[in-house]
């Protein structure tokens, strides 16, 4: 009787359990596939907008969703529009500062100002207070290394780095990468030269706020 | 509900109210000065005469600015707000327990401008941030960076919605100061379209200086979440200013890999828990 009872109990306990166990799984991975839909479509959104404004055009919600929903070919890709003597027009926090490709490792992201955890939850970050990339000096992007910059494990020296803003479009090629301490700021102090740094969490498969981080350096290739 | 216990909720209640409205126009720091000569602060012109700093909390900027200050200028008789002016913190002098004052020097024939404040023992004082225009101006007069707005804010940020409040009552202890009535010249103040939020200021460099790179640790740092502008932004062909470079690099760790590690496990969990439990059914 009393191993009956038992019985019934651990397999009550069990169902519960297991009820409970499938309830958090299901719970993480729906959090984890909303996440990344939103930002896919923070991105594809960003990226049409961007395109639009390359082209001189105004973007919208609307406009996005019908090209979305009409499955529309794409406009033709054009050059970015020379701005040169366009009034300096500095960037908001959250603003699209640009977007950023590194054709070798399949990276491709829209960049918004600021570093903030929302910024970069959606995309990669400038950091405040670095040059903006394609002027001179040090421009600093920002990245989480489990989305945007998870491809920065396989840089190698020499790759190209595309960032183009509505001032045209710049290239730069990948000059050393290191690991440095979440402290040292020294890889953000500015230069007379055009440059590039990524930043990054370092190691790259560690598990929660990695202990360091992944700098890439990159130089402004010769147009 | 005791009648003591209803007492001492709307005690705790009024307090609650109250504090913080009472707080936003009580002033933090307080310093009467007399100038003898016209002296130029943020979007006007002092005439020679007595005036009053205060330096004040807003609650209703608590939210909003991190890093800046509101310092509000009243006349000497502390009866008229005249200016409500946008400070950062400056900690270039040593802690006194005097009130010291800094100034750009143009110089013999032209008015000083402000620079800095530091109310008595307070380890920094409060640098003051210019409208864009007269922060060029002054840039290039003195050779030396000047904070700035952006050209759309005026240099009484009393003006933008959601201010400061103006013309909070004045202190009755004070005692009435000479009849010496500042004269007002607005520099500029062009129509403002009540922004929510106001930007960080930039340092307006001199000519000479924008050309040369700046070493972040020649300016002050600051950071945090200050203006959510959704406006799209070109690239800049000067080097920006480093003023505003965080303490640290940032946090590039999402918390997806765990939330997905999690959701495995979980659904593991769940699976072999329920083989379990099918192993002491068929028993």
């Amino acid at each position: 009787m009393s191993l009956r009872v038992r019985l019934r109990f651990t397999k009550s306990l069990l169902r519960r359990s297991e009820l409970m166990s499938f309830a958090i799984g299901f719970c993480c991975l729906g959090l984890c596939a909303t996440i990344m839909v939103h930002v896919w479509l923070f991105q594809a959104y960003e990226d049409w907008a961007f395109e639009q404004e390359l082209g001189g055009e105004s973007a919208s919600v609307s406009g996005f969703l019908t090209q979305a929903v009409a499955f529309s070919d794409p406009p033709a890709p054009q050059p970015p529009p020379s701005l040169a003597g366009a009034p300096i027009q500095e960037a908001g926090y959250e603003s699209v500062v640009g977007r950023i490709e590194i054709p070798r490792i399949g990276l491709k992201a829209m960049i918004l100002e600021g570093a903030t955890r929302r910024t970069l939850a959606l995309a990669v970050g400038h950091i405040p207070g670095t040059a903006l990339p394609g002027g001179k000096g040090n421009a600093a992007l920002a990245a989480h290394r489990d989305t945007f910059f998870r491809g920065l494990s396989d840089i190698r020296l020499g790759d190209t780095i595309l960032v183009t803003t509505l001032e045209g479009s710049f290239e730069y090629r990948v000059e050393s990468f290191r690991v440095v301490g979440p402290r040292d700021t020294r890889v953000l102090e500015n230069s007379a030269e055009p440059v590039l740094t990524l930043v990054t969490c370092y190691p790259f498969h560690y598990l929660g706020p990695a202990p360091e981080r992944f700098i890439v350096r990159a130089t402004r290739a010769a147009s | 509900m005791c009648w003591r216990t209803k007492v001492a909720v709307s005690i705790v209640g009024a307090w609650v109210a109250f504090v913080p409205l009472a707080r936003a126009a009580e002033p933090l720091k307080q310093t009467p000065f007399v100038t003898n000569e016209p002296m130029e602060v943020p979007g006007m012109m002092l005439a020679p005469g007595r005036y009053v700093f205060r330096l004040v909390e807003s609650s209703a900027e608590r939210n909003v600015l991190q890093v800046f200050e509101v310092v509000q200028l009243w006349t000497g008789d502390e009866s008229r707000l005249l200016s409500t002016l946008l400070t950062m913190p400056n900690y270039d002098l040593p802690t006194t327990d005097k009130t010291v004052f800094a100034f750009f020097e143009r110089g013999p024939k032209q008015a000083k401008a402000l620079r800095l404040w530091f109310p008595p023992s307070r380890n920094y004082g409060q640098e003051f941030v210019y409208p864009k225009a007269q922060a060029v101006e002054l840039a290039k007069a003195v050779g030396r960076g000047v904070l700035s707005m952006p050209p759309e804010l005026p240099g009484d940020i009393g003006l933008l919605a959601g201010g400061v409040q103006r013309g909070a009552a004045p202190t009755p202890a004070r005692a009435p100061a000479p009849a010496a009535v500042p004269q007002q010249i607005p520099v500029s103040r062009p129509p403002v379209p009540a922004p929510a939020m106001q930007p960080p200021p930039q340092r307006v460099a001199p000519p000479q200086q924008m050309a040369a790179p700046m070493s972040p640790s020649a300016a002050p740092r600051a950071s945090g979440d200050l203006m959510q502008s959704r406006s799209r932004a070109s690239a800049n062909a000067m080097p920006r200013e480093p003023q505003r470079i965080a303490a640290a690099l940032p946090k590039t760790a999402s918390y997806l890999p765990i939330s997905a590690v999690l959701g495995i496990l979980g659904i593991m969990g769940g699976v072999l828990l329920r083989l379990l439990a099918m192993r002491l059914e068929r028993r």
